[in-house]
């Protein structure tokens, strides 16, 4: 770092570097980690299709009194392995709509079950009062099997693709998502620039690289460390606003262990950078060791 | 000696110049966006208490009231109404033909479904003229509305008065109707619940209108 005009661009170049480093590790993330696959083992390791069933159940319990059809016509008719179905059916759907044009289209699981036994429940009471089944009653029924299919598809479409959807907000994120793979090979491949440019303004001093490289590696390790250190200690993402529990749980699910992998990620990047840092002194030290002096060669033989 | 000091110095000192660039940077990057993104953030994390959602609930405080009934003091049919809180029981309802005494709580939701009828925080109170509007649900606490018929009347007792109400009409409207629902110049109650019928819409409501025959502010003063 003897000339001064090294010295300036190499800050310069250190402080892209910085950004290139923390994007790449984000864009890196989210390539391996945001998808439908992960999405779904989350849920489900944080039993999200029981939470759903739960909520269902209560949902079809405050209803019978408007309704008039108890709660176990429907939840007697589907179990969890049912709803986790559905559940999957929506995450696919969010995430092929992203890796689209953000059009969200969920086809529901049939359920004969629930179809029967909603038909037998409408049946039974016709029956029992001589209701007659008309044209009306048909379309009744119908509307109550397609309501039915409604609801449990809301309840389990635990990340909100349809409500994203419906506020256009899906269309926004898949412009950026479709291309994940091209952004992260851009975010690493400008990272990988900026070193090759460090490089080359360093080339007479080629080990003050590893000096460069670790000082950034650090910063950017302790500049994205602290933030996620932040949340995950005081549990920022419980002050979600959606209190439903299985969107809730998806949700906060999903953000916490976001958050983790990028601690550990940034984690590693200081890790690196401090033994970049090290190298560097080691190499520094060996070089700067007094050399032996020349023999003097007397004039006077 | 001194060109080792130095450098040792920028080299302890150059992280601290890279981070400063770097947070510099950053914060002027985001000054555009971040009333934007400050918007979304507190929208999707707006719960300061950070609640659990098996204990969160609905935030509701529910407020249960002594509600005087066998006032003896002095009266006036004119007077001040006293505003409750949202989630307050602040009347009991009672009639000719209700068997039940229904408490009154201000304000609509599932929650306060549970424990009585409702008044619709939008409505008048029962004294203040217009149109007093209380709904409940129909296999709990407005069981026996639909036999409530013309001629019957309604009591409403109140910490600030007792109002008397003569049945004029029994309705049914679809719950995007809104024509029982509205503002009126003249002093009304409007009950209504929901039809349960398996056959019929869920949307379908039935009730009764009453006209206000008698108001008796609470004056104080015991005779």
């Amino acid at each position: 770092m003897k000339k001064k005009s090294t010295y300036i661009i190499s800050v310069i170049l250190s402080v892209f570097l910085v950004f290139g480093l923390l994007g790449s590790a984000a864009a890196v993330l989210a390539y391996s980690f945001v998808d439908a696959d992960h999405c779904i083992s989350l849920a489900k390791e944080n039993s999200v299709p029981s939470k759903i069933q739960s909520e269902l159940s209560r949902h079809y319990s405050e209803k019978y009194n408007s309704s008039g059809i108890p709660a176990n016509v429907y939840m007697d008719a589907f179990d969890e392995s049912y709803l986790t179905d559905v559940m999957e059916v929506y995450v696919h759907s969010g995430f092929d709509a992203l890796e689209n044009d953000g059009t969200f289209v969920a086809a529901m699981p049939k359920n004969q079950a629930l179809e029967d036994s909603i038909d037998k429940f409408f049946n039974d009471y016709a029956d029992e009062i001589g209701y007659e089944k008309d044209a009306a009653f048909e379309k009744k029924l119908d509307e109550t099997k397609s309501n039915a299919y409604g609801i449990i598809g809301s309840y389990s479409d635990v990340y909100k693709f349809s409500a994203m959807s419906s506020h256009g907000v899906l269309a926004k994120l898949s412009k950026l998502y479709r291309h994940k793979a091209l952004l992260m090979t851009d975010a690493l491949g400008f990272t990988a620039i900026i070193l090759l440019l460090l490089m080359l303004v360093n080339i007479r001093e080629r080990r003050t690289v590893l000096y460069w490289t670790g000082i950034c590696s650090v910063i950017a390790g302790v500049l994205g460390l602290i933030p996620c250190i932040w949340l995950t200690a005081t549990k920022y993402y419980n002050s979600f606003t959606i209190k439903q529990p299985q969107v809730f749980t998806a949700f906060t699910g999903m953000m916490y262990r976001l958050t983790a992998l990028m601690t550990v990620l940034l984690a590693v990047l200081t890790f690196v950078g401090i033994v970049l840092i090290i190298l560097y002194v080691l190499t520094r030290d060996k070089e700067e060791k007094p050399q032996q002096p020349a023999p003097v060669i007397s004039e006077n033989h | 000696m001194k060109d080792k000091k130095s450098s040792a110095m920028l080299h302890v000192l150059t992280p601290f110049i890279v981070t400063l660039l770097v947070v510099g940077a950053a914060v002027i990057a985001m000054i555009t966006p971040s009333d934007k993104l400050k918007v979304y953030f507190n929208l999707a994390f707006m719960d300061e208490l950070k609640t659990d959602p098996s204990t969160a609930g609905s935030g509701l405080v529910i407020r249960q009231n002594e509600i005087i009934e066998d006032y003896s003091g002095e009266t006036s049919d004119t007077g001040e109404v006293i505003r409750p809180k949202f989630g307050e029981m602040y009347a009991h309802l009672s009639g000719s033909s209700l068997s039940l005494t229904v408490p009154v709580y201000w304000g609509t939701n599932s929650e306060l479904l549970e424990m009585g009828a409702c008044q619709s925080g939008g409505s008048k109170l029962p004294g203040e003229g217009g149109n007093t509007v209380i709904s409940a649900h129909e296999d709990t606490y407005f069981s026996e509305l639909s036999s409530v018929k013309p001629g019957d009347t309604i009591t409403i007792n109140t910490n600030y008065g007792e109002f008397v109400y003569t049945v004029s009409e029994t309705i049914s409207f679809v719950r995007t109707e809104k024509k029982y629902l509205q503002p009126t110049e003249d002093s009304r109650l409007t009950l209504y619940t929901c039809k349960k019928d398996v056959f019929s819409s869920s949307d379908e409501r039935i009730g009764v209108v009453c006209t206000l025959t008698e108001a008796k502010f609470y004056t104080g003063g015991e005779q």
